[in-house]
């Protein structure tokens, strides 16, 4: 009886921490930053991951998948209530509610624009619902807010030039999966070889991701235009065993409403004719050093088409058909530094 | 001995009873669209847009007949990811299921699919447009009275199914766009 009841103590002390951490806590933080009221909620990742958000202009409520508690600074200047699982918080005044969810650490953040603001961009098509658009018109968020854009071409200019190169996919987004790798880790190491090779020759560089994080398309292209790049190139695995570099398309807007309601964004339009010659001239290059099929192709992938500089995606053969050690990555590296260069 | 002889001959016996049972279970009974008794009338003829070697193909499935368009609807979801899938067809994802189809006062269609089209799916830029057009086309083809598709996964606005292409926003204006050939070096 004794030994049991140990056992029993033993177990209990041995559990009681597993309980702790069970604990659900969201601690909620806000700033402001001109008239932008940024509110951030932080927790444990799938508590972010799972929960749901539906928001209006004068109230958020999010509801997490289990019950919770939370923490907030007493001068948080909405009034905010707990419903079992649900987080409502009230607002007034405010135009535009912008929600991101982030990862490392796993937070959701609203940027609330106030009502007054009227400062925004100048838009390329007409805006029927700025809300729905897929990539921001308004100011962008005070972290990545952009330099201002200079009045002459970039090429004028005598500074280094700024290259932002994204790593496709990231962090619960593997990509596409070989037996020992994923795609979105292989891009990494060839945006970071890349990076490595152009900074060499004198180029600034940007990475929209340093390490395995998710990022998505809405956040790639807040960052790339935030930094008003010379070039910007994504990079990605191809299904097939060849190497395909993409361009944005340009057609003509369509008249129709309903279409112009959800239409992805025409920024890259002004830079299409400089991107499809960078496409060309980085595609020829690999086809001189790996003498394998290389196609360019023209698709309306947002993350080009929304994009206010010079871009490509590139797709490298399949890593589910190809090694990709550290001399294969230097090569593909080169062949697009190339590629770049002979598009200079 | 006589027990062991016993004991084979039940075995053996029990063997063929299972296996003639269990055959009998396998047999796959004719749909209703192969039935020699159903009649032309009785049918739809679905027109299904499948990836095939880079491109989408286009071929013909025979259903029994539906009358509302969301019934047709659905059924085109259904045969679109319906397995085994025909050969050369590739970059459908396995076992999705339609969890809802409805419309809108807008006339938008809403498609609500399971978590699998997400997780089950793989593939590079192309793949992934391929599979979206492929259900906006096979839609569009034999359903008239919306305007514009919306996919949702769990009933949920998904940002991107394979980290390349919006799903955040309605279909159409994304898939119409007329792609130009690839053009090799």
């Amino acid at each position: 009886m004794k030994k049991l009841l140990i056992l029993f103590i033993v177990g209990l002390l041995t559990a009681s921490p597993l309980f702790a951490e069970e604990k659900k806590e969201v601690s909620l933080r806000f700033s402001r930053q001109g008239n932008i009221i940024r509110v951030v909620l932080e927790s444990y990742d799938n508590f972010i991951l799972n929960a749901n958000i539906a928001d209006t202009l004068s109230s958020i409520k999010i509801e997490f998948p289990a019950l919770f508690q939370l923490k907030k600074p007493k001068d948080f200047i909405f009034e905010t209530s707990l419903k079992d699982r649900l987080l409502i918080i009230a607002m007034k005044n405010i135009g535009e509610i912008r929600t991101y969810k982030l990862s490392s650490p796993a937070r959701i953040v609203f940027d609330l624009t106030l009502a007054q603001n009227t400062n925004k961009e100048q838009s390329p098509k007409p805006e029927l619902n700025p809300e729905l658009k897929p990539d921001l018109k308004t100011e962008p968020t005070p972290e990545l807010k952009p330099e201002a854009k200079p009045e002459q071409p970039v090429e004028a200019q005598a500074v280094p030039k700024l290259y932002v190169i994204d790593a496709g996919h990231g962090g619960y987004d593997y990509g596409i999966l070989s037996n020992d790798s994923k795609e979105k880790d292989l891009n990494l190491l060839l945006t970071k070889d890349l990076s490595a090779a152009l900074s060499k020759k004198g180029n600034k560089i940007f990475l929209t991701r340093k390490v395995d994080q998710s990022l998505s398309i809405l956040e790639r292209i807040i960052l790339g235009n935030s930094r008003n790049p010379y070039i910007f190139i994504s990079l990605h695995s191809s299904a097939s065993n060849a190497f395909v570099v993409y361009t944005g398309t340009v057609d003509e807007p369509s008249t129709e409403a309903s279409v112009l309601l959800y239409s992805l964004s025409a920024r890259q339009r002004r830079h299409i004719e400089k991107s499809r010659a960078l496409a060309k001239a980085i595609g020829t290059s690999l086809k001189a050093e790996f003498k394998e099929d290389v196609v360019t192709r023209e698709m309306p992938l947002p993350i080009l088409n929304s994009m206010d500089s010079t871009a490509v995606l590139i797709e490298y053969p399949s890593l589910q058909l190809n090694t990709y050690d550290q001399q294969m990555r230097n090569r593909v590296a080169n062949a697009i530094l190339k590629g770049i260069q002979s598009y200079e | 001995m006589l027990v062991i002889l016993i004991f084979i001959a039940a075995a053996a016996g029990s063997y063929f009873f299972m296996r003639n049972f269990s055959q009998a279970e396998k047999q796959v009974p004719l749909s209703p669209v192969q039935s020699p008794l159903m009649q032309a009338g009785d049918i739809t003829v679905l027109r299904i847009y499948q990836p095939r070697g880079g491109r989408l193909e286009m071929i013909e499935k025979k259903i029994p007949k539906r009358i509302s368009s969301t019934a047709i609807a659905e059924a085109v979801i259904e045969e679109f990811f319906r397995q085994p899938l025909a050969e050369g067809v590739s970059g459908i994802p396995l076992n999705v299921k339609l969890l809802g189809l409805y419309k809108d006062e807008a006339q938008m269609l809403y498609i609500d699919l399971s978590d699998e089209v997400r997780r089950n799916f793989q593939g590079d830029a192309l793949s992934e447009y391929l599979l979206l057009s492929g259900i906006y086309k096979s839609l569009v083809s034999n359903v008239q009275d919306f305007q514009d598709v919306k996919m949702l996964v769990e009933g949920r606005e998904l940002e991107t199914l394979g980290g390349h292409f919006y799903l955040k926003y309605p279909l159409k204006d994304m898939l119409t766009t007329e792609l130009r050939g690839d053009t090799r070096i």
